[in-house]
C-alpha cells in the first residue's frame, strides 16, 4: 500500500483517494481488534450460573424451552457472544456431546453483569433414544448441566405378521394382503403408511417391486399395534420371477423411529410372477372389432391403442378396431376417431404427408403427426404416427387410386397397427429419392414427393419401445373346420426376453431377405406345386393367397378371388429362409369360400384365394399358432430380425 | 432368393441383352414398343429414372425400367406389340398411362368390381384387359395384360 503511493507520480486520482480510505479502514479494524476487543475478551470471564431442567421426555424433532443464566465474572466487557446448548449423556461437553438447534446471542456484557433469557431449541433428527443432560455453553469450556436428565423416546413401528401370497399370478392381477404393525419403541408414532413389495431376496432392496395399494396406520402408542387388510395390485411391468411378499411399516418415512431397519417383515412363502406390460388382446372378428366396420370381414384381427397428445399422459384416448397387420409397419389412424390433438411434423416448414398403398390397391392418405403411444401396459412412446385423411391437401396420385381409405367403414378398420419386420415403414429408398411414392411435403393444398430421413419415417412402434422393441408374438387359437364366430389371443411385445415370449424349443426362424444392395423386400421363399414364390406372413391378409391349381376352381361372382373346390382339398408348401435354409413343409387345408361364408362363422382355417406371384401366409396360417416376427436389425434369441419364426 | 427366382425366370430362354439408347423410353399395353416418343410426352418424362434395358426371350422381349420408386416390366411380342405390363416397388404405378387405350375399360371394370376388405390382392377383369395386384409394404406387386395380345406359345404367368 505504502509502495502504491511512492510509485503514484501524477497528481492524486479519485480512485487512489479511494484505494487510501479503505486500506486506512482495514488497519483501523486490525488495530481495534488485536487492542481492544482482543484485550476486552482476553479479560472477560463468562460463567453460566445456571441452566433450566429439560422436560422429562421429548422426542427427536421435540421442541422446549430452555431458560439460562450467563455472568461476566471479568474485570472486562464481553464483546457479543453466542450460546449454544447441548445434549450430553455424561453431564459434560464431550465429542458425543449433540448439539440442538436453536440458540441465543448475548450482547456485550459488562463487567458483574448477567444475561437470563429463555430460549426455545429442537432435537435434531437422528438423536439416538436415551437419558440427556442439557448443557447450556457460552464457549467450549464453561457450560453448565441441568440437575435432572431428559429422556429422549422413540416409536419403533415394526411388521410383526404378513400373510402369505397366493402361489403364482401376472402383471395387473390383485390380491388381500393382512399385515400387523406394532410400535415396538417408547415413543408414540404418529400416523403412518404401510406399503407393499415383492422382493426376489426377501429384503427390501434395489430389486423390490413396490405393489400398488397400501394401508394407513393411525397413531399408535407404545405397544399398541395395527392390524389390517387390504388389496394390492402387481404392476404390469414386474419381471419375471419368484417373490417374497414384503409388508413395511412407515415406508413413506413419516415417523422418526429409534430403528429404521427393522420396518418391512417377508412372507413364509413365495409368489410366482408373470410379466405382462407386453401383452395386447386381440380379437379375431371378437370385441375388439367394430360391428361397423367388420361385417363382411372375416379372419380380421383387432387390437386396441392408446393415443395421447405428445408427452401428456392425461390426455389420452383408447381406440380399438386397430387392425393387426404384420404385413406393414407403422400406426395409422383415421382422423375421424382421433380426438386428442397431435402435433404435425414437418420438414423445412412443410407438413409431412404419406400415402400408403396396400396389396390390393387400396390406400392411406394423410399428415404424419407426433403422437404418445400405448401398446398393452408398456411405457408411452413418442413415435410419429400417420392420420388416415384423404381431405388432407391434394393426395398424390397413387393415393387417389381405386379404394381411397376414406372412412372407418371404408377401410374396414378405425386405424391399423403395423407391426411387421420393418422399420421404419419405408426404409432408404425414402430417405435417398424425393420420388419415392410415399412421403411428400404440403405446402396448403399443393403436396410433392420429398426424401425423409429414416428417423422422421414413421416407425414400427414396437421398435421404440424401451424394452420389448426387438419383434412381436401372435398368438391365436385354432377353429374348427368350418370356422368359429370369433376367436380370442394375443399379440405380445418382444421375443425372448420374459416368459410368455419365450420361444419354445421346437421354434424355427426363417430369415427374411433385407439386403438393401439387392433388395429389401422382406420376403422369404415358399416352394408350392413346384413353383418357387416369394412369400410372407401376414396378420393383415386374412386368407392364404397363392398361385391358383387346377383342383381349385374361384368363387362364383360374389366371392370372386376365392377358392371354391367342392370338398376341402389338402395341400402342402416348403418354406426356406431367403438364405436358403432352413426349409420346412406346412401343411394347409382350403375349402370352399361359398360355403364357408354363408355361415354364421367369421372366422376360417381354410380360405384362400388365387394370387399369380406370391405366397401371403395370412390369418389361417397364424390360426392355431404362436408366430414370432422378427424386426429387422434387431436381435433375439431367434437371431437378428428380419425373420419370421413359427 | 430373388437370385434364385431370377434363374428361374431365365429359365425361359435367354437370348439377348441389349441396352436401348432411348432415355425415358415407355411403351403402353396394346400398342408399339416404336412409339415411346408419344408415350414420353404422355408421361412426365422426369418420373422415368432410368434407361430402359431389354431383355429378349424366345417368345417376347421385356423392357424393364424404373418409375417413381417402382421397377416396372413391359413385355412385347415379337411383332413389338405391348402385350403385358408387370411392376413390383414402393408403389403400385399409375396405371392409366401404362394401359393406354385400355384405361377407361380398367375402370369401368374396376367400378363394378366389389372391395372385398382384408384380401389384400385385388383381381380386375374386364373383356379385354386383366390387372391383378398384390404384395405388400415396400414390395408392391402388379400385372396388367391383354388376353387376346398374348403371343402364341406364351403362358400368362410369364408376366411377372
Amino acid at each position: 500500500m505504502k509502495s502504491n503511493r511512492i510509485r503514484f507520480n501524477g497528481p492524486l486520482r479519485r480512485d487512489r483517494i479511494t484505494i487510501n480510505v479503505v486500506n486506512a479502514f482495514i488497519l483501523l479494524s486490525i488495530a481495534l481488534l488485536t487492542l481492544g476487543f482482543g484485550r476486552a475478551n482476553a479479560q472477560a470471564d463468562l460463567v453460566e450460573t445456571s441452566v433450566s431442567n429439560p422436560p422429562a421426555t421429548t422426542i427427536e424433532k421435540g421442541r422446549f424451552w430452555v431458560t439460562d443464566t450467563v455472568k461476566n465474572e471479568g474485570a472486562d466487557p464481553a464483546s457479543p457472544f453466542v450460546i449454544q446448548y447441548y445434549f450430553s449423556a455424561t453431564g459434560s461437553k464431550d465429542t458425543s456431546s449433540i448439539l440442538l438447534s436453536g440458540e441465543r446471542s448475548v450482547a456485550s456484557l459488562n463487567p458483574g453483569q448477567s444475561s437470563r433469557r429463555p430460549t426455545i431449541v429442537t432435537v435434531p433428527l437422528g438423536t439416538p433414544v436415551g437419558q440427556y443432560y442439557l448443557l447450556a455453553c457460552p464457549d467450549d469450556n464453561s457450560c453448565i448441566s441441568s440437575t435432572k436428565t431428559v429422556q429422549l423416546t422413540a416409536p419403533d413401528l415394526v411388521e410383526t405378521s404378513v400373510s402369505d401370497p397366493p402361489a403364482s399370478a401376472f402383471g395387473g392381477d390383485s390380491f388381500s394382503v393382512t399385515d400387523t404393525v406394532q410400535n415396538q419403541g417408547n415413543g408414540s408414532a404418529t400416523a403412518s403408511i404401510t406399503r407393499y413389495y415383492f422382493s426376489s431376496t426377501g429384503v427390501k432392496d434395489n430389486g423390490a417391486v413396490l405393489l400398488t395399494g397400501s394401508r394407513s396406520i393411525p397413531a399408535l402408542a407404545p405397544g399398541a399395534a395395527s392390524k389390517g387388510t387390504v388389496t394390492v395390485k402387481i404392476p404390469f411391468n414386474t419381471p419375471d420371477g419368484i417373490y417374497y411378499l414384503l409388508a413395511c411399516a412407515d415406508d413413506t418415512d413419516k415417523v422418526a423411529e429409534s430403528n429404521d431397519t427393522n420396518n418391512c417383515i417377508g412372507s413364509s412363502t413365495q409368489i410366482t410372477s408373470y410379466y405382462t406390460a407386453n401383452v395386447l388382446p386381440i380379437t379375431v372378428n371378437g370385441s375388439l372389432c367394430s360391428a361397423a366396420t367388420s361385417s363382411s370381414y372375416p379372419n380380421k384381427p383387432c387390437v386396441s391403442v392408446t393415443v395421447c397428445s405428445p408427452g401428456s399422459t392425461t390426455d389420452c384416448q383408447t381406440i380399438d378396431d386397430i387392425l393387426l397387420d404384420t404385413g406393414s409397419s407403422g400406426l395409422r389412424i383415421f382422423k375421424q376417431v382421433l380426438t386428442v390433438s397431435l402435433t404435425q411434423e414437418t420438414i423445412d416448414s412443410n407438413a409431412l404427408a404419406e400415402c400408403i398403398q396396400y396389396g390390393d390397391g387400396s390406400s392411406d392418405w394423410g399428415p404424419v403427426k407426433m403422437a404418445g403411444i400405448i401398446l398393452g401396459n408398456e411405457p408411452a412412446v413418442q413415435v410419429p404416427i400417420q392420420v388416415i385423411n384423404q381431405t388432407f391437401g391434394t393426395p398424390p396420385e397413387p393415393c387417389q387410386g381405386q379404394y381411397p381409405d376414406t372412412s372407418p367403414a371404408e377401410a374396414g378398420f378405425n386405424g391399423i397397427l403395423g407391426v411387421g419386420i420393418f422399420n421404419p415403414d419405408c426404409g432408404s429408398e425414402c430417405a435417398s429419392y424425393s420420388d419415392n411414392g410415399m412421403y411428400y411435403i404440403c405446402n396448403g393444398r399443393i403436396c410433392t414427393g420429398t426424401a425423409v430421413p429414416l428417423s422422421s419415417q414413421v416407425p414400427n412402434p414396437v421398435a421404440l419401445l424401451p424394452r420389448d422393441n426387438n419383434g412381436v408374438v401372435v398368438q391365436l387359437p385354432g377353429v374348427p373346420t368350418g370356422g368359429s364366430i370369433s376367436v380370442n389371443g394375443q399379440l405380445l411385445l418382444g421375443i425372448g426376453n420374459h416368459s410368455n415370449n419365450t420361444p419354445s424349443a421346437g421354434v424355427t426362424a426363417y430369415a427374411a431377405d433385407d439386403n438393401p444392395a439387392d433388395d429389401n423386400y422382406g420376403e422369404f421363399l415358399t416352394t408350392f406345386n413346384g413353383t418357387p414364390l416369394y412369400s410372407f406372413l401376414d396378420t393383415g391378409s386374412n386368407g392364404l393367397f397363392f398361385p391358383a391349381l387346377s383342383s381349385l376352381p374361384g368363387c362364383g361372382s360374389y366371392n370372386s378371388g376365392w377358392f371354391c373346390p367342392s370338398s376341402l382339398v389338402n395341400l402342402s408348401a416348403t418354406n426356406e429362409g431367403a438364405s436358403g435354409s432352413p426349409s420346412g413343409a406346412v401343411s394347409f387345408q382350403i375349402g370352399n369360400c361359398d360355403s364357408l361364408f354363408s355361415s354364421s362363422n367369421m372366422v376360417f382355417l381354410d380360405i384362400g384365394g388365387d394370387c399369380p406371384g406370391e405366397f401371403d401366409w395370412g390369418i389361417p396360417f397364424h390360426l392355431g399358432r404362436t408366430v414370432y416376427v422378427g424386426i429387422e436389425n434387431q436381435s433375439s434369441t431367434l437371431g437378428t430380425g428380419p425373420y419370421w419364426a413359427y | 432368393m430373388k437370385k434364385k427366382l431370377l434363374v428361374l425366370f431365365f429359365c425361359f430362354g435367354l437370348l439377348v441383352l441389349v441396352f436401348l439408347g432411348v432415355r425415358g423410353a415407355r411403351a403402353t399395353l396394346g400398342e408399339s414398343v416404336d412409339s415411346v416418343e408419344s408415350d414420353r410426352k404422355t408421361l412426365s418424362a422426369a418420373k422415368v429414372t432410368s434407361n430402359p434395358i431389354s431383355t429378349a426371350y424366345a417368345n417376347y422381349t421385356v423392357y424393364q425400367l424404373e418409375y417413381d420408386g417402382t421397377t416396372v416390366r413391359e413385355y412385347a411380342s415379337p411383332s413389338g406389340i405391348v402385350f403385358g405390363i408387370a411392376w413390383n416397388g414402393l408403389v403400385h404405378p399409375d396405371l392409366t398411362p401404362l394401359l393406354g387405350s385400355y384405361a377407361s375399360e380398367y375402370q369401368g371394370a374396376l367400378a363394378r368390381t366389389v372391395r372385398k376388405h382384408g384380401e389384400r390382392h385385388l383381381r380386375v377383369e374386364s373383356d379385354h384387359v386383366v390387372i391383378e395386384k398384390w404384395g405388400h409394404m415396400r414390395n408392391l406387386r402388379g400385372r396388367a395384360y391383354a388376353p387376346d395380345l398374348i403371343p402364341a406359345g406364351v403362358n400368362v404367368d410369364e408376366i411377372k
